[in-house]
């Protein structure tokens, strides 16, 4: 199971296209880290070979004292006891308050690395008090290293990027610090929505022209950066391993995943909590046994039918996709019983760069 | 912050000898510059054997009179003379892995050099100093001899062979470190004792005389702090090598002196490299897997 903790709802950045920006932030009290922890452990009692990989998020979790990530270390012993090593713990951050004393209370915290968005165009990031957040960002990068914690970068795409594809992979290919990229598409949450980022939002062609500039970057550099979702559709297509690919394309994340909210709110995964939609109720009222027995979920759970024998139901690709992320569906057509806005990009990519080097895996296929 | 031996001191024969040197060059590798065979045979009780690393200088018909110095370091002889019968002589002893066999870059011959030592299955290297110092035509039909015939048997002609082993993945070296200009690696001394990143770098970026050379303060001052920011300022900066497909192979190395050199040459040879890599391992893969 993976649980999306947001930390707070705060952030010292300005990204222009932040999805989770909120008016009133709010941070995460030792109460409901406490309940989130106790819920681990409940899912880690019930499954004996199960694990739990904790992503803290946010907003920005550093912002967050020193002194909490002492106590939630703690809290981790308190609720975890023997099971703690059943526990992945990664973060997802801006990485630009990584200081030396901070890496070294998050040390016994972390056993997986800070995912941390960058971005090549530095108008887009920034700051607050309109300070360049590169600066801070490489700083902290070395923080990280020097403290051995290893770091991937999330990229959103945008407008700029997909004109400039070939530069940005060859960028993150390039760069010295960065061994993993994963890039997601933007889409139009939180800061996202405003009209100023109407120019850097991307259409399902862009994505798919994307992607497939990706892939033709993917094949001369000989299948080799790890850079997502690209690695991703290789390892489902080339290797036959589809259980590698990411929450949205796998179609179970009814099953699998939880975003809870500073104040204990439940939802599916992050990306619900910053649409605050499809609430499941907080973790003071719900176990993992009602969680599981949801009516959230059941309904998210019934997409992939209502999908395989509706929109998707002729496509070849479906081992590959599972009709994308249910949050994608919902902001574009108020429904999750829909495909994403993606589709038709997808589709294109799909045809024109993993046809070519075989036929897809069936519906429902296994790992070979 | 590197440790004190994480240096390869690249030093004249003299210095690494000279009293009073001995004690700043403790607890680096040595790379011992000779130029005078004699006297390497003359200071060999005063060299400090256990810490030299490799040897440049002699030519391959020293290589022959100091038998009993073979096994004591990494040798880079140079091959001078194009005398064939003389070669096959010395091949037996120049066959072992720690003999790289140099050949000027402007040597006339260089192209029938490295060829037959190749044939011989000698270690061969053009010396790489400066971005002008190699012939690019050159380089690129070493590059496509490299591959071709490494495809199936082991061919060993630097930079080439070091450029295809990076282009794989086996290393992440690139042409820093092919020229002995890895700044967290390498310090080369002059005759005087002067010390610095390398021979090309002595009034640009001088780390002050051997003698007085304190490690720490030397990694705090400013050469070297130029030196070793300026691959996170080409990210930082959204300079044209950070987003160039010949990185990998040359780090920005080219334009480092000479920030408006024109490397579009050198670009298309490592570019062509790194492709042919790519298609190979995208290749392999494929086949793998189907
Ligand atoms: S809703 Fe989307 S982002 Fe969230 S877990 Fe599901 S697929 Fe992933
Ligand atoms: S590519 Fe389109 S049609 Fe195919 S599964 Fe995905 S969303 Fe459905
Ligand atoms: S080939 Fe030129 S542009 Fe490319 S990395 Fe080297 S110096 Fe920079």
């Amino acid at each position: 199971m993976v649980i999306i903790l947001k930390m707070t709802t705060a952030c010292n950045g300005t990204c222009v296209y932040c999805s989770a920006y909120k008016e009133k932030p709010q941070h995460l009290s030792v109460e409901v880290a406490r309940r989130v922890l106790g819920l681990a452990a409940e899912y880690l009692r019930a499954d004996r070979r199960g694990h739990v990989n904790l992503i803290l998020h946010g907003g920005e979790p550093l912002i967050l004292s020193r002194r909490f990530y002492a106590t939630f270390d703690k809290l981790m012993d308190e609720q975890l006891g023997a099971l703690r090593p059943r526990l992945n713990v990664a973060m997802q951050s801006n990485l630009t308050l990584l200081t030396p004393a901070k890496a070294a209370a998050l040390g016994p915290v972390l056993t997986r690395p800070i995912g941390t968005s960058y971005d090549l165009y530095p108008e887009v990031r920034s700051i607050r008090g309109n300070r360049s957040l590169d600066e801070r960002w490489y700083r902290a990068m070395h923080v990280a290293r020097e403290a051995n914690i290893d770091t991937g970068v999330v990229y959103v795409v945008h407008r700029k990027a997909v004109r400039d594809t070939e530069k940005v992979w060859t960028f993150f290919r390039n760069h010295p610090d960065i061994s993993s990229v994963r890039f997601n598409p933007l889409y139009a949450e939180g800061r996202g929505k405003c009209d100023e980022v109407a120019d850097l939002i991307i259409t399902a062609e862009q994505w798919g022209e994307f992607l497939i500039r990706g892939w033709r970057m993917y094949e001369l550099d000989g299948f080799r950066p790890s850079f997502a979702p690209f690695s991703e559709f290789f390892a489902a297509h080339i290797r036959r391993e589809p259980r590698r690919m990411s929450c949205a394309h796998k179609g179970r994340c009814h099953d699998t995943h939880l975003g809870i909210d500073p104040d204990g709110s439940i939802y599916n995964c992050g990306r619900w909590s910053d649409t605050q939609e499809l609430c499941y109720g907080t973790v003071f009222d719900l176990g993992i046994e009602e969680i599981e027995q949801s009516p959230v979920r059941r309904k998210l759970g019934e997409r992939q039918k209502v999908l395989s024998e509706g929109p998707c139901k002729d496509c070849q690709w479906w081992a590959y996709c599972h009709g994308g992320c249910p949050n994608d569906a919902y902001l574009e057509h108020g429904t999750v019983d829909a495909p994403t806005r993606w589709c038709a990009g997808t589709l294109a990519f799909f045809e024109q760069c993993l046809r070519p080097l075989g036929d897809p895996i069936g519906r429902g296929s296994r790992d070979r | 912050m590197m440790h004190v031996n994480d240096y390869t001191l690249n030093v004249p024969l003299p210095l690494a000898v000279a009293r009073g040197q001995a004690a700043t060059t403790d607890g680096h590798a040595l790379h011992l510059r000779v130029e005078d065979t004699g006297a390497l045979v003359k200071a060999n009780d005063a060299i400090p054997w256990q810490r030299v690393w490799e040897i440049t200088g002699p030519t391959i018909e020293d290589f022959a009179l100091l038998t009993a110095y073979h096994d004591r370091a990494r040798w880079n002889l140079w091959w001078k003379r194009f005398d064939v019968g003389r070669l096959l002589d010395l091949a037996p002893s120049l066959r072992r892995r720690t003999v790289t066999v140099l050949v000027a870059p402007d040597d006339p011959d260089l192209h029938e050099k490295l060829l037959l030592g190749d044939s011989l299955s000698l270690r061969m290297a053009v010396p790489l100093t400066d971005p002008d110092s190699q012939n690019l035509e050159e380089l690129n039909r070493v590059i496509s001899y490299v591959l071709i015939t490494g495809a199936t048997r082991p061919v060993h002609m630097d930079p080439v062979s070091s450029m295809v082993a990076t282009a794989m993945g086996h290393q992440d070296l690139t042409l820093w470190d092919f020229a002995d200009e890895n700044v967290h690696r390498n310090l080369f001394v002059d005759d005087a004792g002067q010390v610095s990143l390398s021979a090309r770098h002595l009034t640009t970026h001088p780390y002050g005389p051997l003698g007085e050379l304190n490690l720490e303060d030397m990694e705090r001052g400013t050469s070297y702090q130029r030196l070793s920011s300026y691959a996170q300022e080409l990210f930082v900066s959204r300079s044209e090598c950070a987003t160039c497909r010949a990185y990998p192979l040359c780090g920005g190395w080219l334009r480092y002196v000479d920030r408006g050199y024109d490397c579009e040459v050198w670009h298309l040879v490592l570019t062509a490299l790194l492709e042919a890599v790519g298609a190979t391992e995208r290749t392999r893969k494929l086949t793998r897997h189907r």
